[in-house]
């Protein structure tokens, strides 16, 4: 037995070339790729989206103009505000009340002039103001609750009940007296 | 020390006396409602209230805790406040209580010391009201109210010094909703 003939069919085996023939029917036979069943779209390159457009341009530009035109109308009210309170602190009536006197008398008992005393007032009254308004709002929203006891809710409950009956008791009596005193009036008069 | 004795003796028993007679004076502004037990069972609508001691030191407590215009309105005209008994019966229809028992509670006001304040009589419903107060000296120690009508009856005693005219103002105004136990009566049973 060679060995060329099976790596590369050079020289003759007759062995070998005896089991080929032999096994001749399972040899493989090259044939065309079977057919497939679904259709398969080629791929197409498509270009780049536009992300530019006329459209994302006017939104941005009108976006723009309503935030600057916001903030312009902030600023110019902060400015009318400010002449407000000048107008307050130059008056010597001031309306400004308790936690603001400490501060403006120091302004006035300090040997400044006039108008050095107003920059001042100016300065400082807005921030207290504004810091007073804060308070205020906190004060409003954080109302204080009375947490009570299972027996202190019952004998709450039980007088505000006893109360509320006493109370439209009494009421309906001097309604009903008050009305008869009212026909006896009417009744005077009719006469 | 035997002239001591005797006068210590005296003092303590005054004081006994006083003691008892401030006692039986805030006891009498109290009604007795022994002739209402089982009334519950026939009416319709029962309010049965009775408030003294420390539940209702208790509740003058809260009121003072509440931050509240009303609640301290309130608090200052029942600062002196001793007691509250309150009961209501409402009835499906006429004639389901025993007016003697009624006219007996009545009677009770009948007794020195009570002084008849209003008294109101209509023959719509058959509606008796009557308010009577009692002093001790200057001061308010009780008021009853009795009111009867056809299918309904209440009564309320106050044990102490109030101030009616503030409390009959408040009305509607208490945090429990105005009670209107008198309109109801006409209402359909749910």
């Amino acid at each position: 037995m060679k060995e060329d003939y099976l790596w590369d069919k050079t020289g003759k085996d007759p062995e070998i070339e005896k089991l080929e023939n032999a096994l001749q029917a399972f040899r493989y036979q090259e044939t065309a790729p079977p057919a497939l069943s679904v259709k398969i779209l080629p791929f197409r390159k498509e270009p780049p989206r536009k992300v530019f457009s006329f459209a994302l341009v006017f939104a941005a530009f009108a976006a723009l103009v309503v935030i600057l035109a916001g903030a312009w109308f902030q600023i110019s009210r902060n400015g009318i505000e400010g002449a407000t309170n000048l107008a307050e602190t130059i008056t010597p009536q001031t309306t400004i009340k308790f936690p603001y006197d400490s501060i403006v008398k120091k302004v006035e008992t300090s040997e400044q002039s006039v108008g050095q005393k107003v920059t001042k007032v100016r300065k400082i009254v807005p921030v207290i103001a504004r810091q007073n308004k804060t308070i205020a709002k906190n004060l409003k929203v954080k109302k204080p609750t009375v947490r009570l006891t299972k027996e202190e809710k019952y004998a709450y409950d039980q007088l505000m009940l006893a109360l509320s009956i006493t109370s439209s008791k009494l009421k309906l009596v001097k309604d009903k007296i008050e009305g008869i005193e009212e026909q006896t009036a009417v009744l005077k008069d009719g006469r | 020390m035997k002239s001591f004795n005797n006068h210590s003796l005296k003092f303590i028993l005054l004081v006994l006396c006083l003691l008892t007679a401030i006692t039986a004076d805030a006891q009498d502004a109290r009604l007795s409602f022994e002739k209402l037990n089982g009334l519950e069972n026939k009416a319709r609508d029962v309010v049965e209230i009775s408030l003294d001691g420390k539940l209702l030191d208790l509740a003058k407590r809260v009121l003072v805790k509440v931050n509240d215009e009303n609640a301290k309105k309130i608090g200052q005209a029942i600062s002196g406040l001793k007691g509250v008994y309150v009961r209501v019966y409402n009835f499906e229809n006429e004639n389901e209580y025993n007016i003697a028992d009624v006219d007996e509670i009545r009677s009770q006001l009948q007794s020195p010391g009570w002084h008849k304040l209003a008294n109101v009589r209509s023959k719509k419903n058959n509606q008796k009201i009557d308010v009577f107060t009692m002093f001790s000296g200057d001061v308010m120690s009780g008021v009853a109210v009795v009111i009867s009508e056809s299918k309904s009856i209440a009564f309320v005693n106050v044990i102490g010094p109030i101030d009616i005219d503030l409390l009959a103002e408040m009305s509607g105004k208490l945090n429990i909703p105005k009670i209107e136990i008198e309109n109801n009566q006409d209402k359909p049973k749910n």
